[in-house]
Order: structure tokens, then sequence, then C-alpha cells
């Protein structure tokens, strides 16, 4: 079949045409603080700097954000993927290059939701020419192959693109590690949801500064990416989630708070699992469902009610 | 009790009965009521996409009415549809219904379903390759269906014609009987009294199977738009997608490889479901110069909504209008004829000003 000579982006479609062209101007290249960000937090950093690329993040997710992704993004797709949108057409005219990967997998034998692996594909066309990208799959290939990989295609000795692979996964792992040592040790209140918002200090901050508030110790869930025993649960997120609901002890935890985006397909299955989950523990659990048109006040309110239904649980348990 | 509730797909459901029946058992199939639809959202998650809840209905339905099994397609891609089997499973044990649910696909060479109802070999066969006969004969006279309707003289001859043949078509019980039927076909459909001179515009249908062939969750849309004097092409054939299983190499321009081919400057991952199948035959529409593309697909189905900013930029590219309907169960009626007739009234303005000649 010919394809009809129109204008179809052939020209700047993939980071290996940019590179073949360009190789060497690279200076910039611009990570949007969302989605992959969160999900290895330091690795791309670390990578790109050990490549000599400055790293040019985008601001985080802001009121400002959040309007511009409400205007220009699909209006029926999760908030998270929204954003990503937004902060791409910030950084847009700050950089050389946008990276975006795509993720089909983080975990073996598991999947990212399908949002995900199309990525580049819709940022190529917010940034015609401007993405570079690769593909993180772990079903074939380790991240830190596919890291080595992607450096080399880049333009960069094989030597040097498996320092920075190295040096960048290291990063990831330091972070994890670093952030276990520094967990509180008694934490009541547990805060559950994918990467992309617990990290994210828009999404998850109106329910922390509340907790806060309150006096209340809480927890943020940790996403290992480590190998997981074979259940029914394919999605990678969503499985390393209800391992963290398994292991609660029902003893200490009072209660989980889980942060959903509205529209979210994964959660929508999910949930429901959650919920058995934590029904059989007897845990007590909130769904906090958010969108670009959440109202802080409301959250405030149900975070409140929820508390306070917890405290007269515990105070009954102790009278009788 | 033998009986097997089948969810329904549109007019292939009659060859999923004929499959039934070559194993032994009595199929259980409903059409898609206002009443199915609202046993399925009662008990369904809210967030959860239409066919789920259309399937739960079908099979509440069939338990309350004393069936014991059901059948569905398995998943096993990143879409939702991976997870379905068992959380219908659990809906129906939580509402105390006796029923177990059969998954097609990825179950060995000998799945469950055969080994439960283990038929007979010759006769399973033979059953078998009749049912994809009668597939093969309902493509046929879809696709007759579509060219004629929008000539017709006498409005919703096509449409009597069609069922006609497919109640003959259910009824027909060995191979000898459907072939007789495949030779009557096309001479009723020629038959019909049509305008050849009339201009017609050609839209395809795109997106999502279960919306696309469930005649009631599309609200007919092959007839609403075939009475408006549009050539419609439905973009899911149950027999390409079989071939493209079974038999890929067969299948040529619809399969996956040549698709993902086709895509390749927009898209460059299978994604999952039909998604990397709207785009290239979206593609395929825009070189063919077709007047238009409705995208169909349930509201909330991840891979077809994440494609969406790139259907908008094929539509942009090859200068073809793209029109994208959500469905859930609140879909209005009269909401969607509008929106087709504003769409139809614009293509054809655009073919007026363009001045387009159209070969059909």
């Amino acid at each position: 079949m010919n394809l009809k000579k129109i204008n179809v982006y052939n020209q700047n479609n993939s980071y290996k045409e940019y590179d073949l062209a360009q190789k060497m101007t690279i200076k910039k290249v611009g990570i949007p603080k969302s989605l992959y960000y969160f999900f290895y937090p330091d690795l791309w950093k670390t990578f790109f700097e050990t490549l000599e690329i400055e790293v040019i993040l985008s601001e985080s997710t802001s009121r400002k954000t959040i309007e511009l992704a409400s205007s220009v993004a699909e209006s029926e797709n999760c908030l998270p993927i929204k954003l990503f949108d937004a902060h791409i057409l910030e950084l847009i005219d700050k950089v050389d290059v946008l990276f975006v990967p795509r993720i089909i997998s983080t975990i073996k034998k598991h999947c990212s939701c399908p949002k995900l692996s199309v990525l580049p594909d819709v940022a190529r066309i917010l940034a015609p020419g401007k993405v570079i990208t690769f593909e993180i799959n772990e079903n074939k290939i380790k991240l830190i192959s596919s890291l080595q990989k992607f450096a080399q295609e880049l333009g960069f000795s094989n030597s040097i693109a498996k320092k920075a692979a190295n040096r960048a996964v290291n990063a990831t792992k330091k972070h994890t590690e670093e952030k276990e040592q520094s967990k509180k040790t008694e934490a009541s209140f547990f805060i559950v949801s994918h990467p992309y918002n617990l990290y994210d200090d828009y999404i998850t901050g109106p329910v922390i500064k509340k907790l806060k508030k309150m006096n209340i110790s809480y927890e943020i869930i940790e996403f290992k990416k480590e190998k997981r025993k074979k259940d029914a649960i394919r999605w990678d997120t969503c499985g390393e989630m209800n391992d963290n609901l398994f292991q609660l002890d029902p003893e200490k935890c009072k209660g989980v708070i889980q942060i959903s985006s509205f529209n979210c397909g994964c959660d929508s299955v999910m949930l429901e699992t959650s919920r058995s989950v934590l029904k059989e523990k007897s845990i007590p659990f909130i769904v906090l469902i958010i969108d670009e048109h959440s109202a802080l006040a409301g959250v405030d309110t149900r975070l409140e009610a929820f508390i306070d239904s917890v405290r007269w649980k515990n105070e009954q348990n102790c009278n009788s | 009790m033998n009986k097997i509730a089948i969810p329904n797909m549109g007019n292939y459901s009659i060859a999923f009965a004929a499959i039934a029946d070559a194993m032994g058992a009595t199929p259980w199939i409903s059409p898609t009521t206002p009443e199915i639809v609202k046993l399925g959202y009662e008990v369904s998650p809210d967030s959860l996409c239409l066919p789920f809840k259309i399937f739960i209905g079908h099979f509440i339905k069939a338990a309350e009415e004393g069936v014991e099994y059901a059948v569905m397609v398995n998943g096993n891609g990143p879409c939702r549809l991976t997870y379905y089997r068992q959380l219908l499973q659990k809906i129906l044990d939580e509402r105390g219904l006796k029923m177990h649910i059969f998954g097609l696909g990825d179950t060995g060479i000998k799945p469950p379903i055969i080994k439960h109802y283990d038929p007979p070999f010759f006769k399973f066969w033979r059953g078998a390759l009749w049912a994809l006969q009668k597939m093969f004969l309902i493509d046929e006279i879809e696709k007759l269906a579509w060219k004629t309707r929008p000539r017709e003289i006498k409005k919703g001859e096509t449409s009597t014609v069609t069922n006609q043949c497919l109640l003959e078509l259910e009824a027909a019980k060995t191979g000898i009987e459907i072939s007789i039927l495949k030779s009557k076909i096309f001479e009723r459909f020629t038959a019909i009294n049509i305008n050849t001179d009339k201009k017609v515009l050609k839209v395809a249908l795109v997106g999502e199977a279960s919306v696309l062939r469930d005649k009631y969750l599309n609200h007919s849309m092959e007839e609403l738009l075939g009475g408006l004097g549009v050539e419609v092409v439905n973009y899911f054939l149950l027999g390409v997608e079989l071939k493209n299983i079974f038999f890929p190499h067969l299948s040529g321009k619809h399969s996956k490889k040549h698709m993902l081919e086709i895509a390749k400057p927009y898209l460059q991952t299978k994604v999952g479901g039909h998604a990397l199948d709207s785009i290239a035959h979206s593609i395929i529409c825009g070189e063919d110069s077709y007047d238009g593309v409705i995208h169909l697909c349930p509201s909330g189905c991840m891979p077809e909504i994440s494609i969406r900013p790139i259907l908008r930029k094929v539509s942009s590219d090859y200068d073809l209008p793209v029109l994208e309907c959500s469905f859930d169960e609140h879909t209005s009626h009269v909401g969607l004829v509008t929106r087709l007739e504003a769409y139809i009234d614009m293509l054809y303005d655009r073919r007026k000003k363009n001045g387009k000649e159209h070969n059909t």
C-alpha cells in the first residue's frame, strides 16, 4: 500500500531519525514531572546527567497546570494523563528534546496501564519532532540493558552508556533504601495509590496536610518493583499496592486511605479487590476520588469524618 | 439442565448458538433489553465499562431463569477484560446465583468448556464447521445490507430482507441448508429496488467490538446511518477477527502485523483491545477517501480512550472527519440521532464544497 504524501510528520517521528540529523545538538532534555518521573525517582536525572545532558524538569503540578490540562487534554482520560499533557506543553519551548519512554511493563510477567504504552505517540502530537523515546519492557529486556541500549542509540560510546545505565539504576535503589530507613516506625494510617498520584504533592498534599493537622501518624506505601509471586493481578502497580495491603497488620493499622483518580481503569477493577482484602482484616477503608475539579474542602470533610468514625470504632472496642 | 448463556454479540449470536448446539448444549441468548441493562448496572462497580455491565446483566437474567453455565471471552492483555471473568463470577457468587462462567482462549488445546461437555469428536467438528459457515454468511449478509440500505427506494425493505435471511439462517441446521440459503441471499438483495444514481456517503465504524456489534448498545447505528443515506462499513467482522487469531498469514491487510505497519507513523505499539485496529482502519479509510469515520467506544474504555488524541491527528492529517461517540447506560437515543444527523449534514456540505466525486 502506498502511503499518500501528505503532511504526516514522518521526518522526525523517532529518536533514531532525530539522532542521525542532529546527533550532538541535544544539550537540554526535558522531563515532565509526572507519571514515569515518579515511577523511577532519581533515575532519569542521573542517567542524563551522566551523559552530560542538562535535565530540565517541568514545574511541580499546580493549579495552573491543572487548568491547562483540562483545556488541552482528552476529556475522558484520568487526571495523571491529563496532567502529563500539560507538563509537556510547559516544557516544549525550553528544551531541545523531550524524553518520553514507552512503558509496557515495569515488573516481569506483568503489564502497565495501556494509557502508558501510548505516551510517546501522544507526546509526539503535542511536540512534533522533539520526542526521544525507548521502551521499558521488563518482560523482554531488563531496564538496565534497555537504558544502555538507549544511550548507545543516542550516540554515546559503549562504556559511557554502561556507566550511565548503572549509575541511574543505582540512584533509584539508593532513593528507595533511604526512604525505607527514614520510615517512621509507628504509623496508624496508610495512604495507598499509584506512584504518580502518591508522590505528586498537588494530589496527595491536601491529604497529608490534613493528617498532619490532626496529629495523625501516616505512612505512604513504597513501590519496590521486585518480582512478585504469581497471582491473578497482571497490572504492575496495582499488584504492588495489593501486596502492600496484604502485609498490613490489623492491630497496628487503623485505617487505609486510597487516592484514586476519576475514570482510572485499573482502579475501577482493583478497588473491589482492595476492599475485600481489607474487609477480611477488618481495617477501615476510604477511597478519595480526585479529578481536576476536586475541591480541597471536600477532601478535608471526608477525611475528618473517616478519622472520627475510626476513633469511635476504637473507643467502642475499648469499652466493650 | 444443559443450557448455556451466551452474551449478545449482535448478529453473530446465531453462529455462537450453532457452536453451542454442536457441543450438545442448548444456547440461551437474549437481545439486550433495558431490563438487562438495569440488572447490570445495579450490581456492577460504578466506573467499569459498559460491556461488563451488559455481560453481568445477561448472566443474571439467565441465572434467574435457571441456566447454570455461561461462556465469555478471556482477555490476556492490559485491557480490563482480563479480569472480567473472575469479577463476574464473584458478583454472581455473592448474589447466591449458581452459575459457572467458562472462559474462551488461552487455556490450552482442550479448554475447560469442551472438557465439561465432551462432545463426540466428529459431531462437534462438523457442527463447528457449520457454525463457521454461518458466521461467514452473516458477514456476507451484512456487507450486502450496508451497500443496499442507503440506496433503497422503499424505506425499510433492506432491514426486512436482512432479518428474514438471518431468521432462516438461524433455523438452518445442516451444511446443505446453509449452502442453499447462501445461493438465495444474493438474489434477494438484488431484488430490492434501488436508486443507482443516488450519490451516497461512505462512513466507516471503528472502535470497540461489543459496542460495534450489539445493536442495542449502539442504538442500531448501521440502520440509522443507512436511513440517512450513508453506506456503512463496520470494521469489526468476526470472520476477519478469527482469521487474525488462527491464521494470521491469511488475513493479509487485516493482520496485526500489517496494521502495525500502517499505523507506524502514528502508533508504534499494539496498546490492547482493538485500539491499534481503530487507528489502522482510520488510516486505511483516509487513503481510500472515505467521507468520515465514527469511533465508537464504551465510555472510559482504557485502550480506545488512550488513542483518541492520535485519532484526532490522523483525522487532521488525512482531512477525514472523525466523530467520537462514547456510550454508557445513560446514552440517550435522541441525543445520538441529533449528533449523527449534524455530522452527516456536515459531510454532505463538505462534499458539495470540495466537489469531490465519489467512486462507490
